[in-house]
């Protein structure tokens, strides 16, 4: 048993070569190693089959794994910690040594929140019931995590004494990670935390209410303003002092002017998710584990606010996504990949699931197997197979916690790294001309018009009722009409068979010259900044197209026309025409027409260009529905020069071509129930080799491939 | 006192297995769709149909609650119709985020935003037809707490379905002291594969193989696939069981003398 000690002895290795993320992969020990990992928990795994397991995951290809280490496992009372004196499945010390030996590299996760399905999510209860260290609700109410078995009362990450708490286990944990770090040892990344914004989950005005979490607030506001002044002009209000600005404890306005105070809640939570992370990786970094790969972990495939991926990758190296879909949600996969590879240094997949917890989606084998190819095909760089090792509370894993294998998983997944390996898929590039933008400012105000929290969602009651129908004054229901505004982006760019990847608007504007087009959702307000960087970049050479409004308001809700007024653009005073059968939408002679009606523009600004869209689009449900998005997007795309990839025939599959000037390796997938198939477009010499049995395809040059239901084939290119 | 055992078990559960189970639990789901309205004061603001999604034409003014839900079930087609007051799900979190207990499990968590949610009943919160609401999520934690109401604090219940000569689907659960401590499936008994010539028989093998390597069952229940999505579908489920127990398509073995006599 180890006596926390108050000052540990820590190596420091600032001397030492660091990892660093060079080509989507780890350069660790002069070696770049793209990040193929498994989970598994070495404290649920007979200490006597450790060894046994690490063999099967190394046999596997594999050459890190991911490992929790949970808080009140190790804490055996308050402030007494066990690492293995007395019970050896707490060894972990014993595990990082046996990894190294293995020629194995873990990434820790000591949380303080590690989940795992563990009571508490690893946390020591003692610490959950002390009111100095609770969240708070908008009601005063404690904030409960519906966990099984205990749910609990989430802890407030703006408490300092939740601090001073983790302090004690990292204190005690960190000199033993310290020793084991890489090089030289088998620690090669940590996971700080775990789904944080889990504690916003119920809703905008959920959490949290708590003294140190409206310090925080009023912290935010004062970074986010010059004076208070400032914030009484945006506010409208006559606050004497930051501190003595309430945050708001519903949407209590219908008034548009109203809504910079409730914009601004919702960004600070997200300002509340990028401390609390730098807060505990500070701790951990000035304990000596620092040097090595640092990632968070989002519950969704693609990261919804507040979690900001630019802003928490601000404070980390790579902000990671859980996937745990079925065959019947390709898409939602398929955006989640296209966004991370946009905005995160490395699209990574820290849970893809292999397996599932017991009360989670119910997912067959074919399930997940689909969806990892179909991240990969994507766009994934890196993953984690979560759990590589079946553990207590989980179900489906490739790999028992004795050792003993599933055999079709196993080699499912053998032959997966293989061919990653082979064609050396982590540095495979690939031209992509289009950029659709996620608009956070009407994302936020999206997220502060909805009521639906964890019990309306068991309930089966629909988000869509629970998103209220306030117009505040503008034009339209942003937040109804911005969703729906995208969508038709989303599938017109997709059925018209365009490479696009997903941004956001808190790109920075280098990131931006890498596209040739952006689409941009716009509406009645848009911050400064934003038209600003839009104005920049289609100065610069870009188009951006946009619509249905032309912004006239800032995000302090007051006049701000620069878009309009400097690129001379203008929303035509009449309503908008309705694109259909009987009122075709076209492009002619620098003017936006539906049917004969004017409906928008195109105008050359600096060297680029914008397109305005003055137009409605007919609602639809399904991809089979969005003919109208998908002629608005060609005709468009044919202006702008802009090539398809792929069978335009087929809508149905869809392609991915890997590799600059010739494709290297081809995608395709198939995510209908349905038999299809698609033409390869290569070279008329080029041959084909399909990757997954081995063989070559008789014929040269392209050809119909057929794809049966929920199938992905993968192609190498030989010239 | 808690249902589910701080540290319970779930461990070697067969995935095909589970799914299957998974797949015979309720939805709320329908042929003809279900509608969905929020009310504030005498005004619909909101109204979904799981079909054809937002339905504004269906907001403005109503008389009351009770008369709009029958009145739209019948002029929209629709299965059911689900009206609830606006804030409502804000304030039933409140509450029963006020009324959690650290002794709490999630079955309790759960059962507690059940009781408030059936209080708001017929004022805040409408269905129609009533008995729909049955049929829903919340039926199932009903039927779990009625049924560990039912069993006595210590069992460990064995039940498997068979299909052909294969198990199906099975389920062990272990309670100690009135918390579940232990759920598993036949792959917790492996290698034996328990693949039968003839279930009506070789059911025994598998009360052996419990008894032998966990521990002496107290509730057994097995029975084909069919009969099984028979009972499912039946209105008077303990009816049905009665009769094809009488026919040999249900086997109850061990049969606790409680539920021997209600059968």
């Amino acid at each position: 048993m180890e006596q926390n000690r108050s000052e540990p002895e820590i190596t420091t290795r600032i001397a030492q070569p660091l990892l660093k993320l060079e080509g989507n992969s780890i350069k660790v020990e002069g070696q770049q190693l793209p990040l193929y990992s498994g989970s598994v928990d070495y404290w649920r795994i007979p200490r006597d089959k450790w060894e046994g397991v690490l063999e099967r995951i190394s046999a596997l290809g594999f050459r890190f794994i991911s490992t929790a280490v949970p808080w009140n496992l190790h804490e055996v009372a308050s402030d007494l910690f066990d690492f293995g004196t007395t019970d050896k499945q707490r060894d972990i010390e014993g595990f990082l040594t046996l990894c190294r030996e293995k020629g194995l590299y873990v990434t820790v996760r000591p949380g303080p929140n590690v989940n795992a399905e563990l009571n508490y999510y690893g946390y020591p209860k003692r610490i959950l019931y002390d009111p100095e260290i609770q969240a708070v609700s908008a009601f005063g109410t404690r904030v409960i995590i519906p966990a099984t078995p205990n749910p609990f009362p989430m802890p407030s990450y703006a408490s300092e004494k939740f601090y001073d708490e983790v302090t004690k286990f990292f204190d005690a944990i960190c000199p033993i990670f310290a020793r084991h770090l890489a090089p030289g040892g088998a620690i090669a990344g940590v996971q700080i935390d775990n789904e944080l914004p889990l504690l916003f989950m119920n809703g905008p005005f959920s959490a949290d209410y708590s003294v140190h979490a409206i310090r925080w607030y009023h912290e935010f506001l004062e970074g986010k303003y010059p004076s208070i002044g400032a914030i009484n002009r945006a506010y409208r209000t006559r606050y004497g002092n930051f501190t003595d600005i309430e945050p708001p404890r519903a949407l209590a306005t219908t008034e548009r002017e109203a809504l910079p105070r409730y914009l601004d809640w919702m960004e600070f939570q997200e300002y509340y998710v990028g401390l609390a992370l730098s807060v505990l990786a500070s701790l951990l970094w000035s304990r000596g584990v620092r040097g090595v790969i640092s990632f968070h972990n989002s519950r969704n495939i693609l990261p919804i606010l507040p979690l900001n991926v630019g802003k928490t990758e601000r404070e980390l190296d790579i902000q990671g996504a859980g996937l745990y879909l079925g065959k019947a949600r390709y898409d939602e996969i398929r955006r989640g990949i296209l966004y991370l590879n946009t905005v995160s240094r490395l699209p990574f997949l820290s849970e893809g699931g292999l397996g599932t917890w017991p009360w989670g989606p119910p997912l067959d084998r074919s399930d997940q197997e689909f969806a990892l190819l179909v991240a990969i095909m994507h766009g994934v760089r890196g993953f984690n197979a979560h759990m590589l090792v079946e553990r207590n509370r989980w179900l489906g894993s490739p790999i028992s916690n004795t050792g003993t294998v599933d055999e079709t998983q196993f080699a499912f997944l053998k032959r997966l790294l293989t061919i990653l390996h082979e064609v050396e898929f982590h540095t495979l590039q690939r031209n992509v001309p289009v950029l659709l933008f996620r608009n956070f400012e009407y994302e936020r105000l999206s997220g502060l018009c909805t009521s639906s929290n964890w019990l309306t969602q068991l309930l089966g009651i629909p988000t869509e009722l629970l998103l209220n129908n306030r117009t505040f004054s503008y034009t339209e229901t942003i937040q109804k009409a911005y969703p729906a505004m995208w969508e038709a982006f989303y599938w017109g760019l997709s059925r018209s068979k365009t490479p696009f990847l997903i941004g956001d608007t808190d790109m920075d504007r280098p990131a931006l010259s890498h596209f040739q087009t952006i689409f941009l959702p716009s509406f009645d307000f848009m911050s400064v900044e934003l038209q600003e960087k839009i104005l920049e970049y289609v100065e610069r050479g870009g188009s951006v197209v946009l619509g249905p409004e032309i912004p006239y308001l800032g995000t302090d809700m007051r006049g701000c026309t620069i878009l309009g007024d400097t690129a001379g653009l203008q929303a035509p005073s009449t309503r908008r025409p309705l694109v259909g059968l009987h009122e075709p939408f076209s492009l002619e002679n620098g003017q936006v027409r539906v049917g004969t009606r004017p409906a928008g523009t195109i105008k050359s600004y600096g060297k680029g260009t914008f397109i305005y869209l003055g137009i409605s689009l007919p609602p639809f449900t399904f991809r089979d529905e969005a003919t109208e998005a998908e002629n608005v997007a060609t005709q468009i795309l044919q202006q702008l020069k802009v090539e398809p990839v792929g069978d335009v025939q087929n809508f149905a599959v869809d392609e991915v071509y890997w590799g600059t000037r010739a494709p290297r390796v081809i995608f395709q997938a198939n995510p209908t129930n349905q038999p299809q198939s698609a033409r390869i477009r290569v070279a008329q010499r080029a041959l084909l080799r399909d990757l997954w049995t081995g063989e070559q395809l008789a014929q040269r040059g392209p050809q119909e491939i057929a794809l049966n239901p929920y199938e992905v084939r993968i192609f190498e290119v030989i010239r | 006192m808690r249902r589910l055992d701080e540290n319970y078990e779930f461990f070697n559960v067969d995935v095909s297995q589970w799914l299957n189970l998974l797949s015979t639990l309720p939805e709320l789901s329908s042929e003809r769709g279900i509608l969905y309205l929020l009310y504030q004061g005498s005004e619909i603001t909101q109204a979904f149909h799981s079909l054809q999604g937002i339905r504004p034409d269906l907001t403005g003014p109503f008389s009351s609650p009770a008369i709009a839900i029958r009145q739209l079930q019948e002029s929209e087609s629709v299965d059911a119709v689900i009206m609830f007051e606006q804030g409502l799900a804000v304030y039933l979190l409140a509450k029963i985020q006020a009324a959690f207990t650290p002794e709490m499990d999630i079955l309790q968590y759960l059962e507690l935003a059940q009781d408030s949610i059936d209080e708001e009943f017929g004022r805040r919160f409408h269905v129609w037809p009533q008995e729909f609401w049955g049929k829903g999520m919340f039926s199932l934690f009903q039927r779990i707490r009625t049924l560990l109401d039912e069993l006595p604090p210590d069992f460990l219940f064995v039940l498997a379905i068979f299909e052909g000569k294969q198990i199906w689907t099975s389920l062990i659960v272990e309670r100690i002291a009135g918390q579940i401590r232990r759920i598993t499936t036949t792959r917790q008994l492996a290698p034996k594969s328990f693949e039968t010539s003839e279930w009506q028989t070789d059911y025994k093998n598998l009360l052996q193989a419990v008894s032998q390597q966990i521990n002496p069952p107290t509730l057994g229940f097995f029975t084909d696939d069919e009969t099984l999505r028979f009972i499912l579908q039946s209105e008077s489920p303990l009816d049905f069981i009665r009769q094809a127990r009488q026919r040999g398509l249900i086997i109850i073995d061990p049969i606790p003398s409680r539920i021997k006599s209600r059968l």
